[in-house]
């Protein structure tokens, strides 16, 4: 089968961990834990035509990648989750600088842009504005809720899928 | 000093030591990443059944991707991984690319791990408290911001409210001050016809000021309704060129009422009101024009009435053309006192807008404003219904309690050609009805035993058959309701217009 590498990247807080937690184990907790390096989780995805995929989930710690020794990380991913916490527009414009250091780093590889917090919606400070840009810019941008599971597996799929069709 | 090498006993204390802080564990692989050697705690791990030539990628997942192609090596720490299901470790992972295949060693990292977790969180928790903080304070000011402008507003209110008291004292004094000072002259005999035209002026100026503040109260609490009737509005605009034909003449202003020729007979729309916006539009052009002309121009076009009304008096500054439709203000200076409540053009502006049409002005001070308005107004083609007339002089019953009213109702009547009876309460007029047998039936709405709608009701189950006209100084939308209720033909407003209630009875007949 094949397996595939996808890290989680983005600002602190954001709910990488939680994300992982939703889509391997079902389960979500209120409490922020951070994470310390890099947490590895896997699962098997169906693909578009039946084939199935192992993915490896890689749920790294805040903004580590932008230094050489989180960057190590990276080596070998064949695509990344980039996630914005919904609530604090300040984690877009992290995920902006994430997505320019990553993709310099990897290259063309395919990610998808996850916008967390969707059961928060009424505070949400990225705007749809905001998420219009990201589109225009050629980001695919998915809303989700690690906290009612709305939208996770459908990002992890899309990703999957594109991972896939290389 | 010479260095020495370290005796055995010492070095293996070394290695004991290194063993139990880190369990280093150092895996082999092949080219494939098949294991072919092992060495260290493998059991720590939880990785004690790997069995020579077994694919490393299988138990260690986090083996797929990363270790392809590597020419130098490399460290991932504080890896958290899952050897086996409920067994979780935290390694610092070194990937050194060999020879002939791939070395892995993992040194444990679980303690130190928690000790930077615990100062991570830490930080991480301080970042976000401080983030909220800030945005707390933002929403802080922001609302600080907001209560200022409120308080700005309650002050200007509070500001505007005594300027409205003083002014409507002022307003409703100034017209008795003129009433109680010519009828005082009646106890010297003199009554010149001027001072009845000054009382006449001074009372109708009080009506409007009345007329005003209900319809500003009915406006704010959404009680204002629109009836629209068949409406001559020909009739309407020869109704304001005689109105203030006398000002214009007095003042050495000219004025002009046109209607455009293509202006249907009759139009569907309230009548009354279109009345009093015109009479608003045309006395406020008076009350800023000293000299030039005032000029009204009525057009229709696709059920539409088109009306302008424009002068070339003081003209208002581009800052205040939106204010002035506020209530309570007027153009110039807040603390000035000018003419009236300061409501006319806000009831003007919510009744154009109520009869769905929009407001425009044009203003250039000095040189005179324009104010265009366009509302709804199908053309009707009804004919309006009228009842046989009853041949032969009319029998009217007046009902009234108040003796003055009925005395004035009785001085316009006596000479018009009606038979007049007079009631003071329900109970008489029901009697009155029995006994006389009237044509007509000219009722107020307060009586002192019942109401005017339960008379009539009373009255049409004995069998009278006739038109009934209220007369109220309540004018409210419920009770015209009511009395539209039991059949009443008319509903009219005290305090009475002759002129009104002559032309009123002639058509109910």
């Amino acid at each position: 089968m094949q397996a595939a590498k996808i890290c989680m990247v983005g600002d602190f807080s954001v709910g990488k961990t939680s994300m992982v937690a939703r889509y391997v184990h079902s389960t979500f907790s209120d409490r922020y834990l951070t994470t310390v390096g890099v947490k590895i989780d896997t699962r098997q995805v169906e693909l578009e035509g039946g084939m199935a995929m192992k993915l490896v989930l890689w749920d790294l710690a805040g903004t580590d990648v932008l230094n050489a020794t989180g960057s190590a990380y990276l080596r070998g991913a064949a695509g990344y989750l980039l996630v914005i916490d919904g609530t604090r527009r300040d984690t877009l414009e992290t995920a902006c600088r994430l997505q320019e250091q990553v993709s310099g780093m990897l290259g063309d590889t395919p990610f998808v842009a996850a916008v967390n917090k969707a059961d928060l919606k009424a505070a949400w400070e990225v705007t749809p504005d905001d998420i219009s840009q990201r589109i225009a810019a050629g980001w695919p941008v998915e809303c989700c809720s690690a906290k009612t599971g709305e939208g996770v597996g459908a990002v992890f799929q899309q990703l999957a899928n594109a991972i896939a069709a290389r | 000093m010479k260095e020495h090498r370290l005796p055995q006993e010492l070095q293996h204390y070394l290695d004991r030591q290194l063993f139990h802080r880190v369990h280093p564990l150092c895996l082999v692989a092949d080219a494939q990443e098949r294991l072919t050697g092992a060495s260290g705690d493998l059991d720590f791990y939880g990785l004690a059944d790997l069995v020579e030539g077994e694919r490393l990628d299988n138990v260690l997942p986090w083996l797929s991707g990363t270790a392809a192609g590597l020419v130098e090596p490399l460290v991932l720490e504080f890896l958290s991984m899952e050897t086996r299901p409920g067994v979780a470790h935290t390694a610092h992972v070194h990937l050194v690319p060999l020879s002939a295949g791939l070395g892995i060693v993992l040194l444990d990292a679980s303690d130190e791990q928690a000790q930077r977790r615990e100062r991570q969180q830490a930080a991480n928790e301080l970042a976000l408290l401080h983030r909220q903080r800030e945005k707390l304070l933002a929403e802080l000011e922001q609302s600080q911001v907001r209560l200022q402008e409120s308080h700005r507003r309650l002050e200007e209110a509070g500001q505007l409210k005594s300027l409205f008291i003083g002014n409507m004292s002022h307003e409703f004094r100034t017209p008795l001050t003129s009433i109680l000072g010519y009828l005082d002259l009646r106890h010297q005999g003199e009554m010149k016809p001027a001072y009845l035209d000054a009382m006449e002026g001074a009372a109708r100026h009080l009506l409007s000021l009345v007329d005003n503040l209900l319809d500003q109260a009915k406006l704010e609490n959404d009680e204002l309704q629109l009836n629209p009737t068949e409406t001559d509005v020909r009739e309407i605009a020869g109704v304001i060129r005689q109105m203030f034909e006398r000002t214009a003449r007095q003042s050495g202003i000219g004025f002009t009422v046109e209607v455009s020729p293509r202006l249907p007979a009759c139009l569907l729309l309230d009548g009354m009101r279109l009345r009093q916006i015109l009479v608003n539009l045309t006395g406020n052009a008076f009350k800023f024009t000293q000299q030039g002309e005032i000029r009204v121009t009525l057009d229709w076009q696709d059920a539409r009435l088109n009306v302008a009304v424009s002068d070339t008096g003081s003209g208002i500054p581009v800052a205040e053309q939106r204010r002035i439709f506020e209530p309570f203000r007027q153009a110039g200076q807040p603390a000035i006192r000018r003419h009236g409540a300061g409501l006319g053009l806000a009831i003007t502006l919510a009744l154009v807008e109520r009869m769905g049409g929009r407001m425009q002005l044009e203003s250039t001070p000095g040189k005179g404003s324009r104010f265009v308005f366009d509302i709804d107004a199908p053309e009707s083609h009804r004919i309006p219904v009228t009842r046989a007339r009853t041949t032969g002089r009319r029998h009217l019953l007046i009902v009234e309690d108040d003796p003055d009213i009925r005395a004035l109702l009785g001085a316009y009547l006596e000479d018009s050609g009606y038979d007049l009876a007079f009631a003071a309460d329900g109970g008489m007029a029901l009697a009155a009805l029995t006994a006389s047998k009237p044509d007509l039936l000219l009722m107020d709405l307060h009586l002192p035993d019942m109401m005017g709608p339960q008379v009539v009701q009373a009255a049409r189950d004995e069998g009278y058959e006739g038109p009934v006209i209220i007369l109220s100084a309540a004018a409210g939308q419920a009770e015209q309701a009511q009395a539209a209720a039991v059949g009443v033909d008319a509903y009219l407003a005290k305090p009475i217009d002759p002129a009104v209630l002559l032309k009123t009875l002639s058509e109910l007949g």
